[in-house]
């Protein structure tokens, strides 16, 4: 019941054109996407590739019927770090032969000034944050909003920072000079910013909307007959695609098994929870000692069961569904590779 | 009837998994007499498995109550150790949990963690294993995985039994088992019952398996108690059973194909000697045959 909670399988169940489109299909089109984004930045300030990417992952999560907001509550971390990221790599400083966009300071002030200041401000976010734990009606709706629960780590780490400036800088005299700066943004810097934002969360949207309304299953099938021209190479491909298989078939079984367990022992009053440390150990034991028999005994099963079908190690397999590219794959690939080759050439 | 001592009301549990929910149990009412053997019943998927881990407290109800020998398992505060120590409960394939190294230190696991002395887990694990066949001095030492699957099975009682709960919830106990392996568990938890008197509560989808043994059987589909009442009551609503899946016994199966046919046998008949009487006062069979 617990690790039921565990998102593993993030696949939501549909039957949307996306889910509907085959996974090599999909692989290949997140590929498309990865040389694309590549590509558009190294043009300077032309942003259709970008307003096209973005309008991609929103046509597609639509097609998908996965509500943006659900999309937008699984990437609010990521968009959180990346943020953090932009922020503090937008200054740096000139390489030779970039342009100038703007420079803040130097400014120079003393350091009583700004620990008052990074003391108030550490004080009044704190203070906010803390907020957030009153069980005032106002403050509860407040808090409520998404928006600013998604803030607060942001806002944790800006009071941390604050600390740890306020320590390192805790021996200075109150009266010597303190010079900020001078900051300096170029413009190359800010548009490779931008890219990188924008590069890394379209990738993060199109790779959670790929595992979406892919079955863990499919995905490996398509990455391996993607592959599959590696055989050539002497390379493993089907040992490869027959070990995830088979991993990502034992993921819910196991996880069944461990629920089984936990609740068979959890009757006989096991409780990893609570007791000396001892009584914890053995009930750990009696989790784990039934859990890897039960392993062993699965996997020498499947051995036989593989063998008694006429599973042979040297041999080229074959998939049990052989499946074709139809009109929507076409489609698919043809749209986006329009749109990569358009908005490049624009 | 005696006192109840489960008593559910507008009992639900819904499943959540990341965006999907499912309901498992839909708003079920039931009570089971302390003392008695009760037998719910419905095929894989039913709900029966969800409904008897609100028993002893692995699942707590979504909305409605239950309440388990006075104590309310939906409550905040409920008392989970108590509760598990009162309500005894064995999973399908009971024998994949036991872990010691000895059939002993296995069945002792249980009284240990309720913080008895050491010689008060002697005495009832002695007392457990001396119910379930497997005398201590014969097979308290021995290793549980050298046993046979019916007697691992039973250690897996024993274990349970030594806890010395007050009801005792049985989940597929035989599956897997072949005839005489079934009869055998059975005999012992019979043995087992008329001892201690436990309540007891056994799940399965096999109607034919459970019919000698339960007072009362509860008939679960798609998340509803859909039907409540003895072996006899239940037995004589054979299409309706059939209609959810479920086998009727054999013999209730004949009576009823021979009641179409035109035969002058009572719907209530349950057992061969009442068909065999009802047809001789309907005059079809001779007095003397």
């Amino acid at each position: 019941m617990m690790l039921r909670n565990i998102a593993l399988g993030v696949y939501y169940p549909g039957n949307s054109l996306l889910h509907r489109l085959q996974a090599r299909t999909k692989l290949l089109l997140l590929f498309c996407v990865i040389v694309w984004l590549i590509l558009a930045s190294h043009n300077l300030w032309h942003f259709a590739p970008y307003i096209a990417v973005v309008a991609l992952i929103c046509v597609s999560a639509i097609i998908s019927g996965i509500a943006l907001r659900y999309l937008a509550r699984r990437m609010s971390i990521l968009i959180a770090l990346a943020i953090i990221s932009v922020l503090s790599g937008l200054f740096r400083l000139p390489e030779p032969g970039d342009r100038l966009l703007a420079t803040i300071g130097p400014l120079v002030t003393t350091y009583s000034l700004v620990h008052t200041i990074a003391l108030t401000g550490g004080a009044a976010l704190l203070a906010f944050v803390l907020s957030s734990l009153l069980p005032l009606p106002l403050l509860r709706a407040l808090w409520r909003r998404g928006w600013l629960r998604g803030i607060r780590v942001l806002m944790v780490a800006a009071v941390l920072a604050l600390l740890i400036f306020l320590w390192l800088t805790a021996g200075e005299a109150p009266a010597q000079r303190f010079t900020l700066g001078p900051l300096i943004m170029t413009y190359q810097n800010v548009w490779l910013q931008i890219t990188v934002f924008v590069a890394l969360l379209a990738l993060y949207a199109l790779s959670l909307l790929l595992t979406m309304t892919t079955t863990a299953v499919a995905l490996i099938e398509g990455l391996t007959m993607l592959l599959s021209p590696l055989r050539r190479l002497k390379l493993p491909v089907d040992d490869f695609a027959l070990m995830a298989l088979i991993a990502l078939r034992f993921i819910p079984t196991l996880i069944e098994e461990i629920e089984q367990l936990f609740k068979a022992q959890s009757a006989r009053g096991a409780d990893l929870m609570s007791g000396t440390i001892r009584e914890r150990f053995q009930s750990l034991v009696g989790l784990f000692v039934p859990l890897m028999q039960g392993v062993l005994r699965r996997a020498s099963e499947l051995a036989t069961a593989l063998e008694a079908r006429g599973y042979e190690v040297e041999g080229r397999q074959t998939m049990l569904h052989e499946t074709v590219l139809r009109a929507p794959d076409y489609v698919a690939l043809a749209i986006v590779v329009c749109l990569i080759v358009g908005t490049l050439l624009l | 009837m005696n006192e109840p001592v489960i008593i559910a009301r507008h009992l639900s549990h819904t499943y959540q998994s990341g965006p999907l929910r499912k309901a498992a149990l839909i708003d079920v009412d039931l009570e089971i007499a302390r003392g008695s053997c009760a037998a719910i019943i419905g095929v894989t998927g039913s709900g029966k498995t969800t409904l008897v881990q609100h028993f002893n407290g692995l699942l707590r109800p979504t909305s409605g109550s239950i309440v388990v020998d006075g104590i309310d398992v939906g409550a905040s505060g409920a008392d989970l150790k108590a509760l598990r120590q009162r309500v005894g409960m064995l999973f399908q394939f009971p024998e994949a949990q036991l872990f010691a190294r000895t059939v002993y230190e296995d069945v002792a696991f249980g009284p240990r963690r309720m913080g008895l002395d050491r010689r008060a887990v002697r005495s009832r694990v002695i007392a457990a294993l001396e119910t379930v066949g497997l005398p201590k001095r014969e097979y308290g030492s021995r290793s549980p995985f050298d046993l046979s699957g019916g007697q691992q099975r039973r250690i897996a009682l024993a274990g349970v039994l030594a806890m010395q709960p007050s009801i005792l919830v049985l989940d597929e106990p035989t599956v897997g088992l072949d005839a005489d392996g079934r009869e055998e568990f059975y005999s012992y938890l019979w043995r087992a019952r008329k001892e201690r008197s436990i309540t007891i509560i056994l799940v399965s989808h096999d109607m034919t398996e459970v019919a000698a043994l339960a007072d009362t059987l509860f008939v679960m589909h798609s998340g509803r108690l859909v039907m409540q009442g003895t072996p006899r009551q239940i037995f004589a609503e054979g299409d309706q059973l059939r209609k959810w899946g479920l086998a009727v016994p054999p013999l209730s199966e004949l009576l009823l194909l021979l009641r179409r046919r035109g035969a002058a046998i009572p719907a209530t008949a349950f057992t061969l000697d009442e068909a065999f009487e009802a047809l001789q006062n309907s005059g079809r069979i001779s007095k003397t045959t």
